[in-house]
């Protein structure tokens, strides 16, 4: 039960675990006080927001537009998980459908699929996992760069001094300022009809890519460099080679520090998301925003409000899966859960 | 016996160039011979340089003048033949002890096969006294064994030489004694040569052959060696409780309390050796001069 606690614990789902501990804790008033505090208190905080919320949204009107309520939200948020659901539900009959075709027509089911393709709404939960999708090529992408990059930093003084400028240069620039260069490039690049993957994903991918590898690359030249002196010393007394020394003292050490960085890379990478997928018209997330942005319906910002809630949802899951990956990798946590 | 001199400091001293500011000579004139198997132990005021002269014996820092040599063989750099055993452990943390040994053997070894390498491993782990605690990451065991796994560690590469910088310093007193009665018996059993900075005297005359005592810096220099007239093995207990030992610890005390008297600012070069002190006829005359 201890060790399920901690597991809890590492996965970010720490509230409950005072909770887990309850049966074989000596101390079962003081485990039920942290689990209503550690659940309480936050509670508290949500529920607080979403009265005022409700408050402001029945007694203000903005020019005669209605301000969605916290009720409507959710109800729209439920919506798109059932429509998401019946369109499972139809692509699993029309598949069925495209395979009996094709056994009684006597064709393959990619020549079937030609003239009966199926005519499926672009859905929300689907356009999160396309947003999900870019965000990781990107950051991937990113990542594979900077920590190579931050690696050569962090050993070499010289080329740190000589990279340094440049990613003081670049660092801060907006990924709205990276988007025209970007997509013009691409956009002249790409002349196949049907590229591997789709256009606006991979200029949107880039852009995220341009923006989030400043801090994985920051954070790995740090650790790198920052190795602590009487470990360097032991590589030294043991007259490792350079390779060893890198691979064996050097990478490990500067390990939390990376991870730190692509932790961070991901957040960064995750805002960035949404305004490049809103610039590229990428049918993700920020696609699903723009479309109700553009559009003059009145229930438009009941959903944009949800796409607010869902984005900031994910941004917080995917830190926390970035947490857990690092707590797992970290000795502490390894002799924990073992 | 072809007289063969075996670890040689001559004249060594170290200065340290830090842009700007004028250069710090934090050592000067160090003449030490140390035989094979000689335990020796330097004592001195904190900042004196005992461990700036420990890291140039294990050539982790140069020599700025004179030259310290082993066999005859001027030290350049870091070697397997000088295992060096540092304050804090430094273990890698994210190794088990067996990892860190297992390091050093893979290092050190290479032409062996992997079987006999994991041997040599076990069987110092084995002599340390950590056989049940290898597969444990160094957080999860206690300060005194992790200084162990560190000795397990340096003498798995087989030195021929054992430097120990304050080894035991961040222990507590029951811990320390265990494990300078082990360096001892690894000393003894090995034929291992020791050079051991410290800052604790009892230690220094419990573990030593000879205690080499600092004048205060800057540029400081051998104030006194003294010979610790006690045969080998040793009995704590008995030891500690006999006139010898505390003649010898007076003579240690009344060195380094007169040094700490003397203004660090004028500190004038040694022209005649200080009053030898009495413990039997085992006070050698400073070298230094």
């Amino acid at each position: 039960m201890q060790r399920f606690a901690s597991a809890l614990d590492i996965c970010g789902f720490g509230w409950f675990a005072p909770l887990a501990r309850l049966p074989s804790s000596p101390d079962r008033m003081h485990e039920l006080r942290q689990f209503t505090l550690r659940v309480g208190l936050p509670m508290i905080a949500i529920s607080t927001l979403l009265f005022a919320w409700h408050v402001v949204a029945t007694s203000v009107q903005v020019g005669g537009m209605i301000l969605p309520t916290p009720a409507l939200v959710w109800d729209k948020g439920v919506e798109q998980v059932r429509e998401w659901r019946e369109d499972g539900v139809a692509r699993t009959a029309h598949t069925a459908l495209v395979a009996k075709t094709a056994a009684d027509q006597g064709m393959t089911v990619n020549e079937v699929k030609q003239f009966m393709p199926f005519q499926g709404k672009r859905l929300f939960v689907n356009q999160i996992w396309l947003s999900l999708e870019t965000v990781f090529l990107g950051v991937g992408v990113g990542v594979l760069i900077a920590i190579p990059l931050g690696i050569l930093c962090g050993l070499s003084g010289t080329v740190f001094t000589m990279a340094n400028p440049l990613i003081q240069l670049f660092k801060p620039v907006s990924p709205l300022a990276w988007f025209p260069v970007v997509y013009m490039i691409i956009n002249k690049a790409v002349t196949s009809q049907d590229p591997l993957l789709p256009k606006s994903l991979v200029i949107a991918a880039i852009v995220v890519a341009l923006c989030s590898l400043w801090p994985a690359l920051v954070n790995t030249a740090n650790g790198v460099a920052n190795v602590d002196k009487d470990h360097r010393n032991v590589a030294r007394v043991l007259n490792l080679g350079w390779f060893r020394t890198v691979w064996s003292i050097v990478l490990p050490s500067a390990m939390p520090a990376i991870f730190t960085g692509i932790r961070v890379s991901l957040g960064v990478g995750w805002m960035v998301l949404i305004a490049a997928e809103m610039m590229a018209v990428s049918p993700g997330i920020g696609g699903f925003v723009w479309d109700w942005y553009q559009s003059s319906n009145d229930i438009a910002l009941a959903y944009l409000v949800l796409a607010v809630i869902v984005i900031g949802s994910i941004g917080f899951f995917l830190d926390r899966l970035c947490i857990t990956i690092q707590l797992l990798l970290s000795r502490g946590a390894i002799a924990q859960v073992r | 016996m072809p007289h063969q001199k075996f670890l040689e400091l001559i004249k060594v001293g170290k200065t340290f160039r830090t842009g700007g500011k004028k250069p710090a000579e934090i050592l000067a004139n160090i003449d030490l011979d140390i035989a094979k198997g000689e335990f020796v132990a330097i004592i001195g005021h904190s900042g004196c340089g005992k461990s700036t002269l420990l890291s140039m014996m294990a050539g982790l820092e140069d020599a700025t003048e004179g030259s310290i040599c082993l066999r005859e063989h001027e030290i350049t750099g870091p070697g397997p033949e000088r295992a060096v055993v540092f304050q804090h452990h430094s273990l890698l943390p994210w190794r088990t002890v067996l990892g860190n040994v297992m390091l050093a053997v893979d290092a050190v070894f290479t032409r062996e096969p992997k079987a006999e390498r994991r041997a040599r491993a076990e069987k110092w782990i084995e002599k340390v006294g950590l056989k049940e605690h290898m597969w444990k990451y160094p957080h999860e065991i206690s300060g005194g064994m992790k200084q162990r796994a560190g000795i397990a560690r340096a003498l798995s590469m087989e030195p021929e030489v054992l430097l120990l910088d304050e080894p035991f310093g961040a222990l507590d007193a029951l811990t320390r004694a265990q494990l300078q009665d082990e360096v001892l018996r690894l000393h003894a059993e090995n034929g291992l040569t020791v050079f051991m900075v410290t800052h604790d005297i009892d230690e220094a005359i419990y573990c030593s052959d000879r205690i080499v005592m600092m004048n205060v810096g800057p540029r400081a220099q051998i104030g006194q060696i003294l010979t610790v007239p006690f045969a080998r093995p040793r009995e704590r207990i008995s030891l500690m409780e006999s006139a010898a030992f505390a003649k010898v610890r007076a003579a240690c005390v009344r060195f380094l309390y007169d040094q700490k008297w003397r203004s660090a600012a004028v500190v004038p070069p040694v022209t005649a050796p200080p009053a030898p002190i009495e413990v039997g006829s085992a006070v050698a005359p400073a070298m230094a001069g």
